[in-house]
């Protein structure tokens, strides 16, 4: 071709890449950096000293521990499948559909993601308790009670979950060059298709992040679960109850459960650093 | 024949044109910024409907309000546009065979097909390369090859050199011209560079604020160039070419 | 804020014995309304069933001692004592058993010794109007959702004592627990739970909202509850009062009136 570097579609090829040179910190920013870092070590380092690391697999085994890690397993997993079933749609018409007073609607989306989870849990027993229009027919005619329920620790998981799903989704699909959609359809795809083969593919890493990140929300949830769900052990009893009630008896499955908890949500967090990174 | 009588308003943005171009040759849309080029080829492919008029395309009506409207996966249109749109996460052979494919093609039999036009604009052996790690004029050529492969009647061409610097311009140029040399339907150019005019077109039509100023035959055009915009346009085209 | 109100504190005192006010009543009982000159600022800790009660008698106690603040803090006895273990700045501490008030008085986190002023017994409450028909505690491992306490909260202690007396066992998956009794007692008035065992207080502060089902004396527990100065308060002399008060006359008064029981 021409002797110029050829300019590419994209990101750019230039067969090689400039090295920057690293930059070092001024030293007040890099003072209190270390604070700040420090505050948020300090309580992991804490925490470990704590623990009773010789007993954790015996802490850990025991009836209750055992029931709040399988019943935070499936909980957080089933809020992570919902939202990603019932939020893609509703992230895909909050960036792609005219609607009045979208801002509104965006906000209520988003309300559980500022309202203290104890408000939430409120707010879903006056829709689906039993004393509720919506409860007493699903009790009456299905035979269905929310709360006090595996589902219900679901339900109140979900909740406050969704939101963070919803609102990754959305940031994506805005990101997604429309004009590329328009280019499916000229090319013969119908609407489906385009979803299918070119919006889908091109959004999946963000609705892996979503997901990820709803999952994450829904392990830690507490207060919309106690209050929703109650605190049954075996059907309601996430983690975080337990460790809440475990902290006056015995302190050290408390902790070795919040280690687990603290493990698995460092792990997440670390995995996702390049999507959040990339994807800005 | 492509017989559009395009009358359709954009906010304050209005376009009332009336343009035919004829199968097998290339008619160049020409015009200032804002003159509505993008927006016809738009109604054209089908993205934007029009508010009144006709469009028509070999006796087939596209649209004409408001009794009919072909959708555009269903117009028979290829289009290259000037950043390509490539689909990223697709390889350039998987983009060329998207057409294909989508007209319900199996994928064995779309493949073939798409491997027959990437030959054909000599990027066999980027087949399997994403579309980031191509050039320009490689990209350019893939689409190009994407909008060929769905063997359309129409091919719309949106500033398919601008993306382009300028030492690349003219062997792309010069590819393109026989790529529409050898294609048989109609080719709407769409161009602010007057080389690419007056390399590639047969027909020249020129709009300002949405209204067509001069249309007809290339060299025609350009002698009696009757608007100021026109005359800057012939006057760039005999200085040197800048980058 | 704490030092800010020690420092305040100790000024009124000073200006107080200058004008010859009172000092602290070591005798428990003593009726100290006429004096009304303690002063200073506390932070109650008592167990969630004497929430209505002590609210009235810290009121009753203010209005007594102008120049007292009495601030509660309410919640499961043993959430308390965990607090005050782990260096809570509370300066009197209320339990709804002894058992927790030994938590703190074994290790020497209480001046002296703890005072009995009440006594509670337990309840069984249901929807309002009884609609599952509830008679007895054989009748609960049926019914439903139970709400109880958790097991080391004393009226969770309570219950299970009590259920084991009569070999009645409700299935773990039927149990939802709460917090505190406050907590078990909203999971029958306002939730979805079809009874619950708390205190008879707890009961009669609830109103209309539950009904109530007797346990005969017989297979009931009775619960004690001590009240006792912490051993690390900054208002020795006020927190004293405020024991005090709570074993005077008045305060049983109040106590009665909210359903609680002397002290035995």
């Amino acid at each position: 071709m021409s002797t110029v570097l050829p300019r590419a579609v994209g990101e750019g090829f230039t067969g090689r890449s400039l090295r920057r040179t690293p930059r070092r910190a001024p030293w007040a920013v890099a003072l209190i950096s270390t604070v700040t870092l420090a505050f948020f070590v300090l309580p992991l380092i804490g925490i470990a000293g704590r623990a009773d690391w010789p007993g954790l697999p015996r802490d850990l085994s025991q009836p209750v521990a055992l029931q709040a890690l399988r019943l935070s397993l499936v909980c957080s997993l089933a809020a992570a499948a919902v939202s990603l079933v019932l939020g893609t749609p509703l992230a895909w018409v909050l960036a792609r559909v005219d609607l009045p007073a979208k801002s509104l609607i965006r906000g209520v989306v988003l309300l559980p993601m500022v309202l203290p989870p104890v408000v939430g849990g409120v707010a879903l027993l006056s829709a689906f308790s039993l004393r509720s229009p919506l409860g007493s027919w699903l009790h009456s005619a299905l035979g269905i009670q929310l709360t006090f329920s595996t589902a219900g620790a679901v339900m109140a998981a979900t909740f406050v979950a969704m939101p963070f799903y919803v609102i990754t989704v959305e940031a994506a699909l805005r990101n997604l060059d429309v004009r590329l959609e328009g280019a499916a359809a000229t090319l013969g795809a119908g609407p489906f298709t385009v979803f299918r083969r070119v919006t889908l593919p091109l959004v999946a890493p963000s609705l892996a992040a979503g997901a990820v990140l709803a999952w994450a929300r829904a392990l830690g949830e507490f207060g919309a679960t106690i209050t929703f769900a109650g605190n049954i052990v075996g059907r309601t009893q996430t983690l975080p109850l337990s460790v809440y009630l475990l902290l006056e008896t015995d302190a050290d499955t408390a902790i070795a459960l919040s280690l687990v908890l603290l493990a698995v949500s460092l792990v997440v967090l670390v995995a996702l650093r390049s999507q959040w990174l990339t994807r800005a | 024949m492509l017989r559009a009588r395009v009358d359709v308003t954009l906010g304050d943005f209005d376009l009332d044109i009336d343009l035919n171009a004829r199968a097998g040759r290339v008619t160049a849309v020409l015009g200032p910024n804002g003159a509505g080029k993008t927006t016809l080829l738009r109604c054209i492919a089908g993205t934007v409907a029009l508010d009144a008029g006709r469009i028509e395309l070999d006796g087939t009506v596209l649209d004409e309000p408001p009794s009919t409207l072909v959708a555009p996966q269903r117009r028979r249109i290829g289009e290259v546009h000037q950043d390509y749109l490539l689909f990223p996460h697709l390889s350039a052979l998987e983009n060329v065979a998207f057409g294909p494919r989508s007209a319900g093609l199996h994928r064995v039999a779309a493949r073939a097909v798409a491997r027959r036009w990437l030959a054909r604009v000599g990027l066999a052996d980027f087949a399997e390369a994403r579309p980031r790690t191509l050039s320009g004029g490689q990209a350019q050529r893939v689409a190009l090859a994407r909008a060929l492969a769905c063997d359309p009647a129409v091919l719309l061409l949106d500033e398919p050199l601008a993306a382009l610097d300028a030492g690349s311009r003219p062997q792309v140029r010069r590819d393109l011209a026989r790529f529409l040399d050898e294609y048989a339907g109609v080719t709407i150019l769409v161009t602010h560079d007057p080389a690419d005019a007056f390399a590639l077109a047969d027909d020249v039509v020129v709009l300002e604020r949405g209204r067509v100023v001069q249309a007809g035959e290339l060299g025609d055009v350009m002698a009696s160039a009757s608007s100021a915009y026109l005359r800057d346009f012939v006057a760039g085209a005999t200085a040197p070419t800048r980058a | 804020m704490r030092f800010t109100s020690i420092t305040a504190a100790l000024l009124v005192a000073a200006a107080a014995t200058l004008l010859g006010g009172c000092g602290s009543d070591a005798t428990a009982g003593a009726d100290q309304s006429e004096t009304g000159s303690l002063a200073g600022s506390i932070t109650v800790s008592a167990a969630a069933s004497l929430t209505e009660a002590f609210t009235a008698i810290g009121e009753d106690f203010m209005a007594a001692n102008p120049g007292a603040q009495v601030q509660f803090t309410f919640d499961s006895s043993s959430t308390l004592a965990q607090q005050v273990i782990d260096g809570a700045p509370v300066d009197v501490f209320a339990s709804a058993d002894e058992a927790t008030m030994a938590k703190l008085t074994d290790p020497g986190l209480i001046s002296g010794e703890s005072t009995v002023f009440a006594t509670n017994q337990l309840v069984i409450v249901t929807k309002p109007g009884n609609p599952a028909g509830i008679t007895g505690l054989a009748d609960l491992p049926d019914v439903g959702i139970v709400s109880l306490c958790g097991e080391e909260v004393p009226c969770g202690r309570f219950a299970k004592q009590i259920l084991d007396g009569q070999g009645v066992s409700i299935a773990e998956t039927d149990v939802t627990r709460g917090q505190n009794v406050k907590a078990a007692l909203a999971a029958v008035a306002e939730g979805d739970a079809v009874a619950g065992i708390v205190y008879v207080s707890d009961a009669q502060a609830a109103a209309e909202s539950v009904t109530t089902v007797d346990i005969p004396a017989a297979q009931n527990a009775v619960a004690t509850y001590p009240i006792g100065v912490v051993a690390a308060t900054g208002e020795p002399d006020l927190a004293q009062g405020f024991v005090d008060y709570v074993s005077a006359a008045e305060a049983q008064q109040r106590l009665a009136e909210y359903g609680f029981g002397p002290p035995e």
